[in-house]
């Protein structure tokens, strides 16, 4: 925490090697955020490198209320919101999780492959993305509930009814195959 | 495991990662965008940090900024060679020394400045926006800059060695609120330096300063810098960044520089325009000290404890004595104890307990009381009657009693230079209310006030001019030795007794534990309390950092050593908004684990795994004629459970008389409380109604049993009415899950 308020500091007065300590320091979180938000490698890669880049522009005045960390988890997911709107428009089919299990050769690479994380994968493409959202968010972003709910612009109870709804969706789509 | 849990886990499992190719391309275009909007940025040359400062405040952490100085000079006891204590010396050889320092917060919102100068031996200013102090060693000035004061006290010098520049610093932060106590509670040690060749001149050393972390406040482990004269090796410039609890981090930055300091720096002289307030006093306590026959006891050491105060003296060739509080103490708490005694004779003390005249409470024993207290009302302290100094305070010489013993390692080897302390006397009022602050008091720092002994090479001891009115009351000792762990005793000693021994065995403290705390879904638990023990009581000091780790040092070499965590959040941990949502807190329960303890290891591995609560009770709340009562409260806690859970754990009952609590630990026996409860004022005519039905129930209050290990229960309530001779009853089943 301490160490981003420095960095940001040092940021402001031009350290590229403050910028560089930034991004490796949360380049892999926020990946794993947008890809799982998103569920396309290539996309996940062009919000995460937005976010970063918009950072230099803010930067100078950047006021943190929370956290770094914090503040770059949300402008991903907005900037993830922002690109599925888009890409909507573009009536391009919401792609399964044939495109998350990237191949060797992509920029994304999957850490595990399960099976199961491939039928998750399919699964969490067909629950709303607004309770997608709170899933990927609360466990990948581990952020909490009131900053869920300040994001999605809904009360705290419902960002947290949203995120059970969730789980109750993809336990419904997974059906027995993850009950012991 | 539940369904909805492993998904939870799989979902997590879900991390994507760039391979290496493809990152180092994403961060090679993301520092070319940094260098392109670098060059963009200083074409338009923006504004230096340091000057969009405009406004200044005082917080802990400028204390804890100027503290660093305070560390930074040096703590005498640093020798050696070491590069801290060539610096400590250099800079305690000096004579002139000004100080520039500057706080600012990391929003680069806020600043402070202050300015101090130290001419050794006597002289020392400080000044920053709103205060400033000049002491020349026998009188003390400060001036209030905003409130257009000016205050005249003595010199507070005198009650630090004046030799140390450190000591001087803090009597005069004390002015502030800031002293020496708070220094040394936050622990703050020698720091340890690591050079930055790349950064070093001829001229200039450039060290990286390391602090351990303290209570309190983190030093950023990268951000403290300090520039050294190669030559002189003193104290050019240092740079450090601070945050505390709340994150809210000052970045410090001082500037040294040693030319004379003129003397016109030191006059005492208020400003015009400026109102000079009364001189501050100190409370002042005198009087004599005299043998059985009444005859004047010289060079007879006097203590006077009351609360943290701890004042000390000695008699003049005719027996009498005058001291002054210190300046972080004028008004001293009741009860006030007075020691005095030779050292030379072990056998005898004098003693008086000053007792607040206007408390209607008596202790036990009738004291002698002093004829010339002096009081004042503490508004700060809620009202309570303080003592302002008390005159003509006359003890006489009586027997002692003394407690000896020897001091032994586990193979009986005899422990030298151990020091034995008696900690605190238990005393109560006639009612039985213990006095909190017993006579010895915690003893300030060290206990250096309260009675103690060292042991020789036999490992023997003997602690004497113990006041006989201890006697049957319980009195604690405490036994500390290097390398070892600290061992305590209680002991009431008989009245009949004038020697009493009690011996300590203590135990090698040369193990460490580390370890790990998780849920059971992984979580790495942070901020839970770890603690040690081989015994009852739980030392609690470390806390899980952010990963759940824990490092427990210099803990007993003993096969009954055992680890707690300490399951639930203190309730300082909370945030408000997010209890009311509830799902953030989990109530874990406490976690013991003994080590598998071999003799020859010192270090151990322990990881915690704390269960997530999730136990489902349901309640189902009847009256005698079988029908359900709606509204009425129903709570479960756990015996220690603190407010913020209690409220966690409480539901009301509906139209069926029933309702639910979730997420309820594994608590064997919980206390359950089914009664009315309101909060404010009725809204309607209906629900005044409702609550005068509610009212003629009587309550359930008792703790109850949930038999076997379920994770669902259902327990049913039936409530008699107020004039009912029936009796109410529970019964608890578990419940299918």
């Amino acid at each position: 925490m301490i160490e981003d308020r420095l960095l940001i500091f040092r940021c402001r007065n031009g350290s590229r090697a403050a910028f560089r300590r930034i991004y490796e320091k949360y380049e892999s979180d926020l990946r794993t955020l947008a890809a799982n938000l998103l569920d396309d490698k290539a996309a996940a890669e062009d919000v995460v490198q937005d976010v970063f880049v918009s950072l230099l522009k803010v930067v100078d005045r950047l006021e943190l209320r929370s956290s770094l960390a914090g503040y770059l988890k949300t402008s991903v997911a907005n900037r993830a919101r922002d690109y599925l709107r888009k890409r909507q428009r573009q009536t391009v089919a919401v792609n399964d999780a044939e495109q998350v299990i990237s191949s060797d050769d992509g920029p994304v690479r999957l850490v595990i492959q399960s099976e199961e994380l491939q039928k998750l994968g399919c699964a969490m493409s067909r629950i709303p993305y607004e309770q997608r959202e709170a899933i990927v968010l609360y466990l990948h972003g581990r952020m909490k509930f009131k900053t869920i709910a300040k994001l999605q612009k809904v009360s705290i109870k419902t960002a947290h009814s949203r995120y059970r709804a969730g789980l109750d969706g993809l336990k419904l789509i997974l059906n027995s195959e993850v009950q012991e | 495991m539940k369904p909805a849990e492993k998904i939870e886990r799989l979902i997590k499992k879900g991390r994507y990662k760039a391979s290496p190719e493809a990152y180092d391309r994403a961060l090679g275009s993301f520092l070319q965008a940094v260098d392109a909007h670098e060059r963009q940025k200083s074409a338009l040359t923006g504004p230096n940090i340091w000057r969009k400062i405009i406004k200044s405040r005082i917080t802990k952490l400028a204390a804890a900024a100027a503290i660093i100085i305070v560390v930074l000079i040096g703590i005498k006891t640093f020798s050696g060679a070491t590069a801290w204590a060539k610096i400590v010396r250099a800079f305690n050889e000096v004579e002139n020394v000004h100080i520039v320092g500057q706080a600012t917060g990391l929003n680069g919102k806020k600043t402070t400045r202050e300015e101090y100068w130290v001419k050794r031996p006597n002289f020392i200013r400080m000044e920053d926006s709103y205060i400033l102090i000049i002491d020349n060693g026998k009188e003390r000035l400060i001036i209030i800059k905003g409130q257009k004061t000016a205050q005249f006290e003595d010199s507070t010098l005198d009650y630090y060695p004046r030799v140390d520049a450190a000591f001087a610093f803090a009597a005069l932060m004390r002015g502030r609120d800031f002293g020496l106590d708070w220094a040394k509670k936050a622990k703050i040690e020698k720091p340890l330096l690591k050079i930055l060749p790349s950064e070093c001149t001829e001229e200039t050393l450039v060290y990286e300063m390391h602090f351990s972390p303290n209570e309190g406040i983190n030093y950023e482990a990268d951000s403290c810098k300090i520039w050294i004269d190669s030559t002189t090796m003193l104290v050019q410039r240092y740079i450090a960044v601070l945050s505390d609890e709340d994150n809210a981090g000052v970045i410090i930055e001082y500037f040294f520089d040693y030319e004379q300091i003129p003397d016109e720096m030191f006059l005492l002289d208020v400003p015009e325009g400026y109102q000079i307030l009364p001189r501050k006093l100190r409370a002042v306590f005198s009087g004599a000290v005299l043998d059985k026959a009444l005859k004047p006891v010289s060079g007879a050491e006097i203590y006077i404890t009351a609360g943290f105060a701890n004042l000390y003296g000695t008699t003049d060739e005719s027996g009498k004595f005058e001291i002054k509080s210190p300046p972080s103490h004028r008004k001293l708490q009741f009860p006030i104890f007075v020691r005095a005694f030779r050292p030379d004779w072990p056998d005898k003390v004098a003693w008086i307990v000053l007792t607040d005249p206007q408390d209607k409470k008596v202790l036990e024993e009738a004291f002698p009381t002093c004829p010339d207290l002096q009081l004042s009302i503490d508004e700060k302290a809620g009202g309570i009657w303080k003592c302002t100094g008390a005159k003509g305070i006359v003890v006489r010489m009586e027997p002692a009693f003394q407690i000896a013993g020897t001091v032994t390692d586990e193979a009986q080897k005899p422990i030298a230079g151990a020091r034995i302390y008696a900690d605190r006397v238990w005393l109560r009022y006639a009612d039985g209310t213990p006095i909190m602050t017993g006579p010895v008091g915690m003893g300030g720092p060290d206990n250096q006030h309260c009675p103690k002994a060292v042991t020789d090479s036999h490992g023997r001891y003997l602690l004497s001019n113990l006041p006989s009115f201890w006697k049957g009351f319980p009195l604690k000792l405490q036994a500390k030795a290097a390398g070892y762990a600290q061992s305590g005793k209680q002991i009431k000693v008989a009245q009949s007794l004038l020697m009493e021994d009690v011996n300590f065995q203590l135990l090698k403290a040369d193990v460490t534990v580390r370890g790990k705390v998780t849920n059971n879904s992984g979580d790495p638990l942070a901020g839970y309390h770890v603690g040690h023990s081989i015994s009852k009581d739980y030392t609690t000091p470390t806390k899980t950092d952010s990963r759940g780790r824990f490092e427990l040092r210099h803990c007993p070499a003993s096969p009954n050593l055992k680890i707690r965590i300490n399951g639930s959040v203190k309730p300082g941990d909370w945030d408000r908004d997010e209890a009311s949502e509830g799902k953030e807190f989990v109530y874990y329960l406490d976690k013991i684990q003994p080590l598998q303890y071999a003799e020859d290891k010192k270090e151990y591995y322990v990881e915690f795994v704390l269960d997530m609560p999730d136990r489902l009770i349901e309640f189902e709340v009847k009256n005698t004629d079988g029908q359900p009562i709606k509204g009425l409260e129903v709570r479960l806690k756990h015996v220690d459970m603190g407010a913020q859970w209690i409220a966690l754990f409480a539901a009301k009952t509906d139209e069926m008389g029933k309702c639910v609590l979730r997420n309820f630990p594994r608590i064997k026996e919980p206390f359950l409380s089914v009664q009315w409860h309101f909060t404010g004022q009725a809204q309607s005519e209906q629900e005044k109604q409702q609550r005068q039905e509610l009212k003629k129930y009587k309550a359930v209050i008792k703790p109850i049993e949930l038999p076997g290990d379920a994770k669902k229960y259902k327990i049913q309530v039936t409530l008699p009415r107020l004039n009912e001779t029936k009796q109410g009853s529970v019964t608890v089943h578990q419940a299918e899950d």
